[in-house]
């Protein structure tokens, strides 16, 4: 039914998505529109069962169980027996994965072995922290490396450009806890400047706030930082040798100005992908960042979770990792389009034909 | 064309422009000397290689200091090129000296509207608020001649015709009212339709505006209905120079004349043929001491082996100067074809 709802809709116009089966009479959306959509979401939930269903499997094959985690040295087979009935551990594996499956497409994700809290709780009141810690990391290595891969790009084979790149490469080969360790032995230990764990939510004062997130930020933001100073400084060096950089210059136009109006956003398509992959592997790296620096994120949770065999939290903290994967990764897919607009058209003309 | 002007608008003495390549130093400008008045329409000739855009990007001042080593001087309209600091030139190019390069597929940004990209220099040069400038942008796709201006005027490259970018080129090119053109084939990648009706908007728009004008060419052909002057190139140097008309009627150096029998002509009532040049176009690595197309000549002697013709003027014609020891001797133009074939 969408298919044939495209090619009814030939026409171009920017209007709202008409009713299912309104027929097209004024302002139709950009054809394929509301199916792009559709697809993106059958996409996201086929990922989340591909992941969910990895991840149940692999906490099967974890040695160790949660009751004997629970339990501890004082475990007998008769107590650890009684717990696991408890858990719901001693029906069979099909059986448990079903009614796993089942809550998790009715939004429930199940509840805590260890507290009996509800997993989507537990989530919820630690993605905030996670989440400030990824962006607030993404910040800094964007902001970091525009500036730096546009010197690098501009100068290039001088010794800033050299400087530089002996730089991002000695920051792209050291890993960020080490990094982390560093921060914490350098501004906390010796100079004392910062807190070397703990989280202060943000209400507890701007200042606070981020004498505690701050170097967390910097030791996830590390490598990302030199990956994106990478791409882009190759991204605008190509750039800077078209035809249109010249004729900008023949203009009148000044080194500055060419750099930033010019040459900037036609770099910037490798570079979005870069970010849209790195935030996904950011959300992976947060768990030593969290753990190192004390804060109160879902990295954190999920060693201690996968360290109790907490099976319904692990699972459900790393399917909401993977939704934030490729959501993250359908927004870059937009801003493609918004970065150039000759994508968009490409994109539509083979669609039309396609159909 | 018989009007002098006192002061003109650019003159280039003793030009040479030399670049450092891992195979040795190559001379691709090697002392050349141009005048052009103002309103004046001036075409350049030569093969791939024989310096033509390397001269009119030095002209414009392009090069950086790090990119060639330049000698000699290039006045225009009574300052000098080669001494200005990077602000001084960036302040006349776009607004008094205008550029159109030869690929209009890759010389347009790809992602900025045409009409901000015509309008960017309006807003530099001429101050104009964001508004104005795009307001004035749709006049100068209009005097393009872009049908529906306004519309072209916010789309972006690859929207438009490869005719219709080389026209928002010269929108571009033309937006401050330059005084001096210079435009580096800027028809060689168009189809023949197209460019015929590019070069005529050239020359509607030079002849309107009063914009000295220099075109260069491969085509002889083409330079000969579009410009004033003609100066031929050839390996750096400036073969023959004259006007039009004595060039192209009665050439002098043997460059110019092999140069006008490759090019497919119809003479009264029979096909001439052409004549291709024999040879490739000399290595600047490793040129000799004579004249530079004396191993493609076919009339060349010992002499022109050894020694370098001058720039000498050619009897009886004021203006027309050839570089040759055996120049053709001025034929009817009707008897050179026989000759020729």
């Amino acid at each position: 039914m969408t298919r044939r709802g495209t090619e009814a809709a030939p026409g171009r116009g920017a209007g709202k998505p008409a009713g299912r089966r309104a027929p097209v009479t004024t302002a139709s959306p950009r054809p394929g529109a509301l199916v792009q959509i559709v697809l993106k979401l059958l996409r996201l939930v086929a990922v989340l069962v591909v992941v969910g269903t990895l991840v149940f499997l692999s906490m099967e094959l974890l040695p160790g169980g949660p009751a004997e985690a629970m339990l501890g040295v004082s475990a007998t087979p008769d107590s650890i027996a009684a717990l696991e009935r408890q858990l719901g551990l001693d029906q069979r594996l099909l059986d448990r994965y079903l009614s796993w499956l089942g809550g998790v497409l009715r939004g429930d994700l199940g509840q805590s072995f260890r507290n009996g809290q509800d997993v989507s709780t537990i989530v919820a009141d630690r993605l905030s922290v996670t989440i400030e810690l990824v962006v607030a990391g993404q910040l800094i290595a964007l902001l970091m490396a525009l500036p730096l891969a546009m010197i690098s790009a501009n100068r290039r084979g001088s010794v800033l450009d050299r400087g530089v790149g002996l730089f991002v490469f000695s920051v792209l080969s050291t890993p960020h806890f080490v990094i982390g360790v560093v921060l914490i032995w350098l501004l906390s230990v010796n100079l004392g400047w910062l807190p070397a764990t703990g989280y202060m939510p943000i209400s507890a004062g701007v200042g606070t706030y981020l004498s505690g997130m701050i170097m967390p930020a910097v030791a996830l933001a590390a490598a990302p930082f030199a990956q994106y100073q990478r791409v882009l400084r190759a991204d605008l060096i190509e750039t800077n040798n078209r035809e249109f950089m010249l004729v900008a210059r023949a203009k009148g136009v000044s080194p500055l100005r060419t750099s930033f109006r010019h040459a900037l956003r036609p770099s910037l398509l490798g570079l979005s992908t870069v970010v849209g992959i790195t935030i996904g592997t950011s959300i992976g790296s947060s768990v030593v960042v969290e753990t190192l620096f004390g804060l109160p994120g879902l990295g954190a949770e999920l060693v201690s979770a996968v360290q109790a065999r907490d099976y319904p939290e692990v699972q459900g903290i790393v399917l909401v990792v993977a939704a934030a994967f490729v959501v993250v990764n359908a927004i870059v897919d937009v801003l493609y389009s918004v970065i150039d607009p000759r994508l968009r058209q490409r994109r539509r003309t083979r669609r039309e034909a396609l159909t | 064309m018989t009007d002098t002007v006192t002061v003109p608008l650019l003159s280039v003495e003793n030009l040479k422009v030399r670049f450092a390549t891992p195979e040795g130093l190559v001379t691709a400008v090697d002392g050349v000397d141009l005048q052009l008045g103002h309103g004046e329409r001036l075409g350049i000739v030569g093969e791939s290689g024989s310096g033509k855009s390397v001269l009119i990007r030095t002209i414009m001042g392009l090069y950086r200091p790090g990119d060639a080593s330049i000698e000699g001087d290039v006045v225009f309209d009574g300052r000098r090129v080669l001494t200005m600091t990077p602000r001084e030139r960036r302040r006349i190019w776009g607004s008094e000296i205008g550029m159109i390069f030869q690929d209009p597929m890759n010389s347009l940004h790809p992602i900025t509207p045409v009409g901000a990209q015509i309008a960017e220099a309006l807003r530099l040069h001429r101050g104009m608020t964001r508004k104005e400038a795009a307001e004035r942008a749709v006049e100068l796709l209009d005097l393009v001649k872009i049908a529906d201006p306004r519309r072209r005027s916010r789309q972006r490259a690859h929207e438009l015709s490869g005719g219709m970018r080389q026209r928002v080129m010269i929108a571009m090119a033309m937006a401050c009212e330059p005084k001096l053109l210079l435009a580096d084939e800027p028809t060689t990648a168009l189809d023949v339709t197209v460019q015929a009706r590019i070069l005529e908007l050239f020359d509607s728009l030079c002849g309107e505006f009063g914009i000295g004008l220099i075109l260069v060419s491969h085509d002889l052909g083409v330079v000969g209905r579009h410009t004033d002057r003609v100066a031929v190139m050839y390996a750096g140097q400036v073969g023959e120079t004259g006007s039009v008309r004595q060039v192209l009627e009665r050439p002098t150096m043997r460059y110019t004349g092999a140069l006008l029998d490759a090019a497919p002509r119809w003479g009264r009532d029979h096909q001439v043929l052409p004549t291709p040049i024999g040879g490739q176009p000399p290595n600047l690595l490793t040129l000799g001491p004579g004249c530079h197309f004396a191993p493609r000549c076919p009339g060349a002697t010992d002499r022109c082996r050894e020694a370098r013709p001058a720039l000498v003027a050619v009897p009886g014609q004021p203006e027309h100067r050839a570089a040759c020891w055996h120049p053709i001797d001025a034929p009817d133009p009707a008897e050179r074809e026989v000759t020729v074939r």
